[in-house]
């Protein structure tokens, strides 16, 4: 199973990529957890999922071929 | 259908806003045009002024974004043409980043747009800014 991960704004700068694949994430609680061990600043920053270019609220289960992107809150204008 | 793209690289050119105006001169039933421009802004932070500003943004799903306040703008008001630009990556200080051009027969209806297109396009569009100050350090502005 992969997921596409999509890092943006401070968030990129903090990971140091704009994107990697994971395997085996059941959904965003889990994946939020194996991100905020692997980059344990990450826990200070206020972030949102979007999967699939769909902003969502709570855990949304993940399957093959989901692109789920990381985003600090809009700066626009 | 490929998604419409508002991204201009780099800033926005005041002749490209000027050919935009004249290029509604023959729609005889606009009698408003309501025009916003955004400039980056000179801002200190820790007695460290702002450069410029980079731009960047999840595209795809911004662009899609944009479209959908388009829509809401043209069910709510009556307007004749919306246009929205917007910048990616570098623009500096006393450069247009963002130019909206809202038409309609009459002020009051492209002035009340206006207002909502903006506070939408700064609160649900996936862009993000960087500000780079002058000795090239760099502040996300959230």
């Amino acid at each position: 199973m992969h997921i596409k991960i999509l890092f943006f704004g401070s968030i990129g700068a903090l990971t140091g990529k704009n994107e990697m694949v994971l395997d085996g994430v059941s959904g965003t609680d889990d994946l939020k957890n194996h991100l905020f061990k692997t980059w344990p600043d990450l826990k200070n920053y206020t972030f949102r999922f979007a999967v699939n270019q769909e902003l969502i609220e709570e855990n949304r289960a993940l399957k093959d071929g989901d692109v789920v992107a990381i985003m600090p809150p809009f700066a626009g204008g | 259908m490929a998604e419409k793209n508002y991204f201009i690289d780099g800033k926005i050119e005041p002749v490209f806003i000027g050919e935009q105006i004249a290029g509604h001169s023959k729609k005889h039933s606009i009698g408003a045009h309501a025009i916003f421009l955004g400039q980056v802004r000179a801002d200190e932070l820790d007695g460290k002024k702002v450069e410029a500003i980079e731009y960047s943004a999840y595209e795809e799903m911004a662009n899609k974004a944009i479209s959908k306040i388009r829509e809401d703008a043209f069910a709510k008001w009556p307007l004749t043409c919306l246009h929205i630009y917007h910048s990616k990556g570098v623009v500096k200080v006393g450069e247009i980043s963002l130019f909206v051009f809202v038409s309609a027969g009459h002020r009051t209806e492209s002035m009340e747009a206006m207002q909502q297109i903006v506070e939408d396009l700064k609160h649900n569009v996936s862009i993000w800014k960087k500000e780079i100050m002058e000795d090239a350090s760099a502040n996300w502005v959230e």
